[in-house]
């Protein structure tokens, strides 16, 4: 214990302690801030900084690991009573220290932020422990392959380089999936996943704290034997290789989670918006957007009673449902909009098909889908939002949405009529 | 005599090629000095005693338990000090935590290592340097500060690799009789310096090409010389050169 701290104090990291957590800070709030209120996309936003802080750990701890070989102790480190394992364990603790802490501070900032405004539940915490076993798969290789480099400086470039790349290109959650990048209530980690990615986690602390370096480079021969070295590394590898398969083969990062059995819906009759419980914060844009449909041209439109946010009638069969993406409602109000259209096409004709389907007709429904989105909304589309569908210009349906209501019902009915057309001849 | 060191056919060597072959010894309480020009094998016997590397063949018993593994080699490191030749140390600690690291990897118990670290600080001198950073103390001062290293917990066999290198005279007096107060210890010094063997060891072995030539006490050695001039400044000098001479006369 005593070396844990003597190893803490001497850590490089202390210095860079300040910049770490200004990091964290960064990472947590210069992306968005939508997920404050909604635990799910809290916890997986309170795990973003661990990708970045798991390449720069990859490389403080190969940087410490290398000091016991630069600073030529590995001679007194043969001849220590005490294990091994103890040694590297004390060294490697320091460094993940500073790096859970900078972590757990981001966690507790993102729990705080969100907790006035979140509705029931807390921080889900495998989001939170996946960030974790990310900082310790990376500061374990880290320390492996700096306790096998002499140099100042190679290894802990090679290792925060090499992290960075290995994390960006294989550890997105459809590949490897070593990090989530946002968190819809309706999906959670998979546990064979989230324990996959702690085995490895464990197995390269293991590693990291047993394949050590031989006593000396002029040394030919150990107590352990050459062969017995080579077989634990092996058998070592062996099992991180196949825990890493084990990754790849356990399917997606993110599964399906069970519906609620009380969903968070609008209140005030037909048609109602419902919620995951997790989405509370949404419900007073939900209600609006309930006050909304209501408004439309009456005996135009067909509305359903319920509209449901994605997971909450299972995931099968989901289309209909919305999804609340990146914190703004237009995706769940142009898809309550598709389910209008949908329930108002003419009763007792068939679908059109062949040269029925005309550009026209395809233009008309078109545009009356984003037009009923736009009212739906509240009016025009969110900032930043730009395209749409095919021929739609989205700017001329937003400037028939801030005409009088007559002039929108001509506009809706001409529409209208087009695809009654092309439905029913 | 209590035997600290015992070895028995020792050979040790890197790879297949032996540096030291069927060597047999026992080493008891005092200062064992080990002589020998350059690529004599000294600090080799010095590191197969350390228990660092296992013989190719043979036996060695330290403190009466057969080396024979690793965890046999672990238990009796608690009862050995190493000053490597060319000895490493952290930059940043300071003297007091670098001779408390090597008590912790020494498994000297934690009740114990504070005043055992501070004794040894104190016993080569550096108590008024024992907050001072290793890379702040002079060849002399971090010189000392690895015999303190060597020495804490009180290990029952010292193992010195050229100790005395970069001391200045009066350091290397004081060396010595730090040394000369260590009781019921083994020393194994190995050193160039024939007067520091002349000081303060009971018995010395010259080594050569992986044998010992001669061991036995340092005035033996002197008994070595031939009559007449012989070269080197003093009795111990011309001893150990005869030796070594003789050897290389062997050869020829």
């Amino acid at each position: 214990m005593k070396l844990y701290w003597t190893e803490l104090r001497r850590s490089p990291l202390r210095w860079w302690f300040p910049l770490l957590l200004v990091l964290d800070l960064v990472a947590l709030f210069g992306r968005n801030l939508w997920w404050i209120g909604e635990w799910p996309q809290t916890s997986a936003q309170a795990q973003i900084p661990a990708f970045y802080f798991a390449s720069l750990l990859a490389a403080a701890a190969a940087w410490a690991a290398g000091r016991t070989s630069r600073n030529n102790l590995d001679e007194q480190l043969a001849v220590a009573a005490r294990p091994g394992w103890q040694i590297e364990l004390a060294q490697l603790s320091a460094t993940l220290t500073y790096g859970l802490v900078v972590y757990g501070v981001g966690v507790a900032v993102a729990a705080s932020v969100s907790l006035p405004t979140a509705g029931p539940g807390f921080l889900w915490p495998t989001y939170i422990f996946l960030g974790v076993a990310l900082l310790v798969i990376f500061a374990s290789a880290g320390h492996l392959v700096g306790r096998r480099s002499r140099s100042q400086f190679a290894g802990p470039v090679l290792c925060g380089l090499g992290s960075l790349v290995i994390i960006s290109w294989f550890g997105a959650p459809t590949a490897l999936g070593l990090f989530a990048i946002s968190a819809a209530p309706f999906e959670q980690v998979s546990l064979l996943v989230l324990v996959d990615h702690c085995v490895l986690a464990f197995l390269l602390t293991v590693a990291a704290c047993l394949v050590t370096r031989p006593p000396s480079s002029s040394v030919g021969h150990t107590w352990a034997g050459k062969r017995r070295r080579q077989l634990r590394v092996i058998s070592l590898g062996a099992l991180v290789v196949s825990v890493i398969a084990g990754m790849v083969t356990a399917g997606p990062l993110q599964v399906p989670r069970s519906s609620p059995r009380q969903p968070a819906c609008t209140s005030g009759g037909s048609p109602k918006v419902c919620v995951w419980p997790e989405d509370h914060k949404y419900l007073p844009q939900a209600q609006e957007m309930q006050d909304r449909m209501r408004r439309l041209p009456a005996g135009m439109f067909t509305i359903p009673t319920v509209f449901y946010e994605r997971g909450l009638r299972g995931m099968r069969d989901s289309y209909d449902d919305f999804y609340i993406m990146d914190g703004s409602m237009w995706d769940p109000s142009v898809t309550i909009a598709g389910s209008i259209m949908a329930a108002s096409r003419p009763k007792g004709c068939p679908l059109p098909i062949g040269p029925r389907i005309t550009d026209q007709f395809k233009q008309a429904e078109a545009e009356l889908n984003v037009w009923l989105a736009m009212r739906i909304f509240g009016g025009g589309v969110p900032a930043g939002m730009h395209g749409g569908p095919p021929n739609v210009d989205l700017n001329a349906v937003a400037r028939v949405v801030t005409q009088p209501e007559g002039a929108q019902v001509e506009w809706a009915q001409q529409r209208i009529e087009t695809i009654h057309h092309a439905f029913c001849g | 005599m209590d035997t600290v060191v015992r070895v028995s056919g020792l050979t040790q060597g890197y790879g297949k090629s032996a540096v030291i072959s069927g060597l047999d010894l026992d080493i008891g309480h005092g200062v064992f000095g080990l002589l020998g020009p350059n690529g004599a094998g000294k600090t080799t016997l010095l590191r197969t005693f350390a228990t660092i590397t296992p013989p190719l063949s043979g036996t060695i018993e330290i403190v009466g338990q057969e080396v024979t593994s690793e965890r046999a080699a672990r238990l009796v490191r608690r009862q050995i000090g190493y000053l490597p030749q060319d000895f490493g140390y952290h930059p940043g600690f300071s003297v007091y935590e670098f001779v408390r690291y090597c008590a912790w990897l020494r498994e000297v118990p934690s009740a114990r290592v504070h005043e055992a670290a501070v004794r040894v600080i104190d016993q080569v001198g550096l108590s008024d340097r024992m907050k001072a950073k290793m890379k702040s103390l002079s060849g002399g001062m971090v010189r000392r500060a690895g015999i303190a290293a060597a020495l804490v917990g009180s290990p029952r066999l010292v193992l010195l690799d050229e100790p005395t290198v970069g001391l200045d005279p009066a350091q290397r007096l004081e060396f010595r009789k730090l040394i000369r107060s260590l009781n019921n210890t083994a020393v194994v010094l190995s050193t160039h310096l024939v007067e520091d063997v002349a000081a303060i060891c009971r018995e010395v072995a010259v080594m050569s090409s992986g044998e010992f030539l001669f061991q036995g006490s340092p005035r033996d050695l002197s008994a070595q010389a031939p009559s007449g001039d012989g070269v080197g400044d003093t009795p111990l000098e011309r001893g150990y050169m005869a030796v070594l001479n003789r050897r290389t006369v062997g050869e020829r």
